[in-house]
């Protein structure tokens, strides 16, 4: 496998590094919803690499080397040796349909010797968690599947997703990896702590929190955050993600952060489900927990991937906008935390997400993350 | 940071190496602001967290209050509920014990222990029942003669786990209602009552519902149900008998000794017959002065042999008050199943041989005729008619004439009482008197006879005597006396114009009382004639025991004089004793002209009888009085008695 890194500067072109390459198989590409609406960026990868499947999505800040930017788009471009690829893109209408279109998206790629899916999926009308699962049901536990949700930075106006055309909301895009020489490695890690009172989820809808505790979700949120910060809602609700879990297995618990809120209704919608009856707490940051949890997430995908120090690789990182939004320009940190963790023949590139996808660390089993670093990393065996 | 500080400048520095301090100063003041707000957004989440944290603890204090305050409240519930659970306990006047599923005690109260005499230690919790039951076969108080068997039995009824009921009667003699319980915990409750009292208050009126108080006999319903045993089983078997007895004279007894000497008597008679039939028969007081005995296997033979031993128990004198007091028996004899098909049809059959026997003369024993029902049938119609004869004006007196055989003429009249039925025409008192006297209709109609008798007498020439029959009923009433007065101021009558007429039968009974009548009829100026001589026992002793001042004997004699030669002697007899002893002494039933010169002949005072005259009616009577009140008239012959009856029907 060979990788190539591009950025697209304000010049409107993709510079590459030096040795680029010739043909490419494979391209992602992140950049806001500004830079991708136009579609001027996928026409420009598709010039470029007129046979590769290009997937991208809108995001909320994109790597750029070890820095994150609003300003510069990036792109990673992928030419395999020995294994093959299969996209598929979906449409959907709304997150009722999530589990179904997961389930067309994964019977779609299903077939012999699919070793990992990687999905970008529209970040604001989808239940990640039912379309993680409908996409597992079709094609079993045994593959891993990986990705995000696109984001708009702190807006959560509109997201983009593009598979082999320009960039489209309400698009769901994913990429299966066939044959027996790609290494597919994941990593997964939060770094948040909880905080305050354990509560409970009394009223819910699937990803429709209504109720805490008897009162309306989005009235804790309020009090938290203070009525300067509840002015930037949904945005700054992302700084305090709830872990929630089943009172009856709490070791299985997941973070849930924030999709968009009802002002009316005081109820606020997650990018996951939110079951009734399951335990919630609060969560809050620490700059330094969450750096060490990006570098143990990517340090556990390189490990995954298993090739070696010489081998070339790819990292794509998909890391929550809470993380950043909770870190404003410190979020580089996180960043130089986990690329330090990557050999010199890893090309990383990732983006800010509105909800990362990844098999979790304890149980193996594909799921929607919200407010973690995960990590994919790529790579080929020789053949 | 340093290296936030160091990727500030770097990023404030532009491609040739010069430092854009403006935006330098950007970065810096925004990341300032930022570690700014995130401390404050830290403070305010800390304040909210505590505040929280502080406002849950204070609520969980509430709580563990609220919480605490029930509990205490819940526990002095709960020992008050338990002071009242063993006040009633203790209170309640059945024994009560709980047992769990392992069988051992949970709770008992003091009644329990105290019922079966067990120790008070055995009455703590966690004893095993086995414990008890063995404690209790030591205090002679587990039930049944088996103490074995009655720990099994308890045992099982403990485990099978089902409620029920039972009583038991305990080795001590006390009897205890115990009811079981069981729980759904696989233990029991058992409420435990002693009703030793009220079961042998049961028993006692079980057997009162069953016994006649007075002679500890079975009574009439409790006869009913052993007769109708004996008919279920009677298809197995023999057939049985059924004798219905009722006492003679018992009213008297009451009557005269009073109710109390009255029961003595009739306990004596219960005991003699149960003595009669030895445990064989059921002896049962049917009410009164009836009794009937059941004998199972009874036939003809064998109901007649206890019948005869019957009439022979009771014919002994009862010793009642130091009196001895005879009464005689009469006994109906019906036999299954030939007689009826139930013990109702049995025991009518029975009463109809009662009846038939009581109807005729008294004591003694009948069996069951079919013609019986037939004969009761007509009793029935006749009694109906009887009870109206009088009011109607349907009896009727009759007079026959009595012929002086020395003076050739009539000196009295005899009254006869006739019966003009409006269908069954002219009856004789021989076919009605004896119901009359059963039905106690005999009392009215006598006193009319009386005074019917009196009246038309007083009419007559102050020669001519009046003879009036009075039958033993009559006697043993009591009133004659007064009837007899009262009718003869009522008529004028002088009373030495009046002959009663008694029978034999007034002596067999109450001879006693009834000789002082005789003496007190006496006292009146009555005249007493001894009625159908000869006919009885003719005990002579009879004319010993009272100064009779007639002797009539009986017509067979006079007809015996045709073909018998005895006859002769015996009427020659009677007419010598009366003679020798002062007594006038009649003939009856003369129909001959030789039978006439006979008893003339042998000297009889007087002569009674069809050749004479027939009875005649009043008027008939009054016609030959007239007659014979006629000088040139001299005798009874020239008046012809059907002459004069048809005359008399003509004048009337």
């Amino acid at each position: 496998m060979r990788a190539s890194q591009l950025f697209w500067h304000d010049a409107s072109r993709w510079s590459e590094s030096p040795g680029g390459l010739e043909r490419a198989g494979l391209v992602f590409y992140f950049g806001t919803r500004q830079m991708l609406a136009d579609g001027a960026l996928y026409d420009s990868l598709r010039q470029r690499f007129p046979e590769a499947h290009v997937l991208g999505c809108s995001t909320g800040g994109q790597l750029a080397g070890t820095d994150v930017s609003d300003d510069m788009a990036c792109a990673l471009a992928l030419d395999f040796d020995a294994t093959t690829l299969r996209v598929m893109r979906a449409d959907i209408a709304g997150a009722a349909d999530s589990r179904a279109t997961g389930q067309a998206i994964g019977a779609g790629l299903k077939g012999d010797g699919l070793a990992g899916v990687f999905v970008l999926s529209d970040g604001l009308h989808v239940n990640g968690s039912a379309l993680v699962e409908g996409i597992v049901d079709a094609v079993g536990r045994g593959v891993p599947v990986s990705g995000g949700l696109a984001g708009d930075g702190a807006d959560f106006v509109e997201t983009l997703v593009g598979c082999d055309g320009p960039p489209m909301p309400n698009a769901i895009a994913a990429v299966g990896f066939y044959g027996d020489a790609i290494r597919i490695g994941h990593g997964s890690a939060g770094g948040w702590d909880v905080f305050g009172p354990m509560r409970r989820i009394t009223r819910a809808d699937g990803n429709v929190l209504h109720e805490v505790d008897g009162k309306p979700a989005l009235d804790l949120y309020k009090l938290y955050l203070g009525p300067e910060e509840s002015q930037n809602l949904p945005g700054s609700a992302l700084l305090f993600p709830l872990r929630i879990f089943d009172p009856r297995h709490p070791e299985r618990s997941v973070v849930r952060t924030i999709l968009s809120v009802d002002q009316e209704a005081g109820s606020m919608t997650f990018a996951g489900d939110m079951p009734t009856g399951w335990s919630a707490q609060l969560m809050r940051g620490n700059f330094h927990r969450l750096c060490a949890g990006a570098a143990e997430a990517t340090q556990r995908a390189v490990l995954d991937a298993g090739s070696a120090p010489d081998t070339q690789s790819a990292a794509i990182f998909v890391s929550c906008i809470g993380r950043r939004l909770l870190m404003g320009q410190r979020i580089d940190e996180e960043i130089e935390a986990a690329t330090a963790e990557l050999s010199e023949h890893c090309l990383p590139v990732g983006f800010y997400s509105y909800g990362e996808i990844s098999p979790d660390e304890e149980s193996g089993f594909c799921q929607l993350h919200n407010q973690t670093m995960t990590v994919t990393v790529l790579s080929e065996e020789a053949a | 940071m340093r290296k936030l500080f160091d990727r500030q400048l770097e990023k404030a520095t532009d491609a040739a190496g010069q430092l854009d301090l403006v935006a330098l100063e950007r970065l810096v003041t925004a990341a300032y602001e930022e570690a700014e707000l995130d401390r404050s957004r830290t403070d305010r989440s800390m304040e909210l967290m505590i505040g929280e944290l502080t406002a849950f603890q204070v609520g969980l204090e509430a709580e563990i209050e609220t919480r605490t305050a029930q509990l205490t409240r819940s526990r002095q519930k709960l020992r008050t509920q338990n002071l009242r659970f063993l006040t009633a306990l203790e209170n309640m006047s059945q024994g009560l014990a709980m047992f769990d599923a392992r069988q051992r005690l949970v709770v008992c109260n003091h009644q329990y222990l105290e019922m079966y005499n067990l120790p008070r230690h055995l009455g703590r919790v966690g004893t095993h029942l086995v414990t008890i039951l063995k404690a209790r076969i030591a205090a002679g108080t587990s039930g049944g003669d088996d103490p074995v068997a009655y720990v099994r039995e308890r045992l099982l009824v403990a485990t099978e786990g089902v409620s029920s009921s039972a009583v038991h009667q305990l080795a001590n003699g006390r009897v205890m209602s115990v009811a079981h319980k069981a729980m759904a915990d696989g233990g029991w409750v058992t409420m435990h009552k002693d009703i030793t009292e009220l079961h042998s208050m049961q028993a006692e009126l079980a057997h009162q519902a069953y016994h006649d108080a007075l002679t500890g006999l079975p009574n009439r319903n409790f006869f009913y149900q052993r007769l109708g045993q004996a008919f279920e089983t009677l298809g197995s078997g023999a057939g049985f008998a059924v004798l219905c007895l009722d006492l003679d004279g018992f009213k008297a007894i009451n009557d005269s000794m009073g109710h109390a000497s009255g029961d003595k008597l009739l306990r004596q008679v219960a005991a003699r017959l149960s003595d009669c039939t030895a445990g064989a028969g059921v002896v049962g007081r049917m009410g009164g002065d009836e009794f009937a005995v059941l004998l199972p296997g009874g036939t003809r033979d064998s109901a007649l042999v206890l019948a005869r031993t019957i009439l022979d128990a009771i014919r002994r004198p009862f010793d009642i008050d130091d009196h001895a007091v005879l009464v005689g028996v009469s006994i109906g004899i019906a036999l299954a199943p030939e007689d009826g098909a139930g013990a109702d049809a049995l025991l009518k059959s029975g009463d109809l041989a009662l009846y038939s026997i009581k109807r005729g003369r008294r004591g003694g024993y009948s069996f069951f005729e079919p013609g019986l029902a037939q004969t009761l049938s007509a009793r029935s119609s006749m009694e109906h008619d009887l009870r109206r004869a009088l009011a109607n004006g349907e009896l009727e007196l009759f007079y026959q004439p009595v012929l002086n055989l020395a003076a050739q003429k009539i000196v009295g009249f005899e009254a006869l009482l006739r019966w003009r039925h409006p269908t069954e025409g002219l009856i004789l008192p021989g076919d009605f008197v004896p119901l009359a006297e059963e039905l106690g209709l005999i009392m009215p109609i006598g006193e009319w006879v009386i005074r019917e008798a009196f009246t038309e007498a007083a009419r007559w020439p102050a020669s001519m005597r009046i003879a009036v029959n009075v039958s033993t009923v009559q006697f043993e009433r009591g009133s004659l006396i007064d009837v007899l007065s009262n009718a003869l101021a009522a008529s004028g009558l002088a009373a030495n114009r009046v002959e009663v007429e008694i029978t034999e039968t007034l002596f067999l009974e109450q001879s006693e009382t009834n000789l002082d009548i005789l003496h007190q009829l006496h006292a009146l100026g009555l005249k007493v004639a001894l009625d159908d001589f000869g006919t009885g026992f003719s005990a002579l002793n009879y004319l010993l025991a009272f100064p009779f001042d007639k002797i009539k004997i009986d017509g067979s004699f006079v007809r015996a004089l045709d073909n018998t030669a005895g006859a002769h002697i015996i009427l020659g007899a009677v007419a010598s004793i009366g003679r020798r002893m002062g007594i006038v002494t009649t003939a009856e039933g003369i129909e001959t002209a030789e039978q006439l010169r006979n008893v003339r002949a042998l000297d009889y005072t007087e002569a009674q009888g069809f050749l004479i005259a027939r009875p005649m009616s009043r008027d008939a009577v009054r016609q030959l009085l007239d007659l014979a009140s006629d000088p040139r008239l001299v005798g009874p012959m020239a008046v012809e008695p059907k002459t004069v009856t048809a005359t008399g029907t003509g004048g009337a």
